[in-house]
């Protein structure tokens, strides 16, 4: 749908905190729920997105860009991807997952989760809970009996950098 | 579904599985429904597990009369009433507000059929209501679940306790956390997360870390040893795919 003067199509998106943001087309379409809307001829205007905030669509704007400008090489998108996300906090992974399920958009979402659960590999359950906020809601001897039900799984896990 | 469970014995049970909610929910049932038919028994089971669900997730009942909050344990069967309210500890000492309540409605579509709307009880502002319907077949598995969990019920593929996992879920993904989020009380951004989206992410863990995501807490620790989705995938990465008939008759769960 590329407009007759051959500039590429520009869409609106709009966060639920008011935001606006312009985005190729070509590039918001990595998100199913956007490109039904486009195909059903109703991304005309602004389109809201009411479960996503201006912060988090900014970062999946950015993701959305970089990613499609790089042609059909799975090695470099999965670079791309790492890159993308290495430097990001919990809470903003959390919310990626939240803006990347609404939006339906597979490969962000694999990769979000991916990475949270890398993560989480290899560590003691309190560096877990530290690091992503779990509160731990087992009496002391509830905790007692789980853990050493699973001591088998606490062997190879790492020492703990955040103490 | 069999109904005639000694309640002597169902109490001992309980007593040897800390994790049971199945016990807790046959227990409550037991005194709840004592002279009821089957029918009376599903909505009931609906009404007390929808409940119990919004008071794991921090909602209090709330008593829309006195516009107070009831304090302790009540059961929420007080036929034919089948509307329930709710409120958050914090939003109640909100002083000179009016108390934000969600509301639960539940209405009976079928004999054997519930359906739970729920939204926030205000009357300006837009809001959301959402909903879950429970069919007759997936709350007879569930009462079965409740009703019946000694290990010699050979009919039953649901020994373990899916059922109620999968009633737990789909009431806190589809009507308790978004009535959370509308109340704006999610502040931890973990519980932000419905109970799907964790199983997205727990599914790229190894077997071994997500055994030891039983330990976490109690949420982790259902969705870590109930889902069935996960441990499948689990267990075809540790196996390879190995045939449907074998594959459904091995409890792959930790």
């Amino acid at each position: 749908m590329a407009a007759e003067t051959g500039t590429p199509t520009t869409l609106t998106l709009k966060s639920n905190d008011d935001e606006l943001f312009s985005v190729a087309e070509s590039a918001a379409i990595l998100s199913v729920t956007i490109r039904n809307m486009v195909e059903d001829g109703c991304a005309g205007g602004v389109i809201p997105l009411d479960n996503v905030d201006g912060k988090t669509l900014a970062s999946v704007i950015t993701y959305m860009n970089g990613i499609s400008a790089i042609p059909a090489d799975e090695e470099k998108k999965k670079s791309y991807r790492d890159k993308f996300l290495s430097d990001k906090d919990f809470e903003t992974l959390a919310d990626m997952v939240l803006a990347a399920n609404y939006l339906n958009m597979s490969c962000l979402m694999d990769a979000v989760s991916a990475k949270i659960a890398q993560v989480m590999e290899k560590k003691s359950v309190g560096w877990v809970r530290r690091k992503f906020g779990i509160e731990n809601d087992y009496t002391p001897e509830e905790e007692a009996a789980v853990k050493e039900e699973h001591k088998w799984t606490f062997e190879g896990v790492e020492t703990d950098d955040d103490n | 579904v069999r109904f005639g469970h000694d309640d002597s014995a169902a109490a001992a049970e309980s007593a040897a599985d800390p994790f049971s909610a199945p016990n807790f929910l046959r227990n409550l049932l037991m005194q709840e429904s004592r002279d009821d038919d089957v029918s009376k028994r599903h909505h009931k089971l609906a009404v007390i597990a929808t409940h119990a669900v919004m008071l794991e997730c921090g909602f209090v009942p709330f008593d829309k009369e006195s516009n107070a909050v009831v304090s302790g344990f009540r059961s929420p069967l007080v036929w034919p009433t089948r509307r329930l309210f709710y409120t958050l500890p914090e939003k109640n000492t909100a002083h000179g507000k009016s108390i934000q309540n969600a509301v639960l409605e539940f209405r009976i579509s079928g004999e054997y059929s519930v359906t739970v709307n729920g939204r926030l009880d205000m009357e300006t502002e837009k809001v959301g209501n959402h909903s879950v319907q429970f069919k007759e077949d997936q709350l007879a598995t569930f009462m079965n679940n409740v009703l019946v969990t000694d290990s010699n019920n050979t009919n039953g593929e649901e020994v373990n306790g899916g059922a109620v996992y999968r009633f737990w879920k789909r009431v806190k993904d589809n009507l308790v956390l978004p009535l959370l989020t509308e109340l704006r009380q999610v502040s931890c951004y973990c519980q932000k997360l419905p109970v799907d989206l964790k199983v997205e992410i727990l599914k790229w863990l190894s077997a071994v870390d997500l055994a030891k995501a039983t330990c976490f807490c109690y949420e982790l620790s259902s969705i870590a040893s109930r889902d069935d989705y996960l441990w499948k995938i689990k267990f075809v990465q540790e196996f390879g795919d190995v045939d449907k008939d074998t594959s459904t008759e091995i409890d792959c769960r930790v």
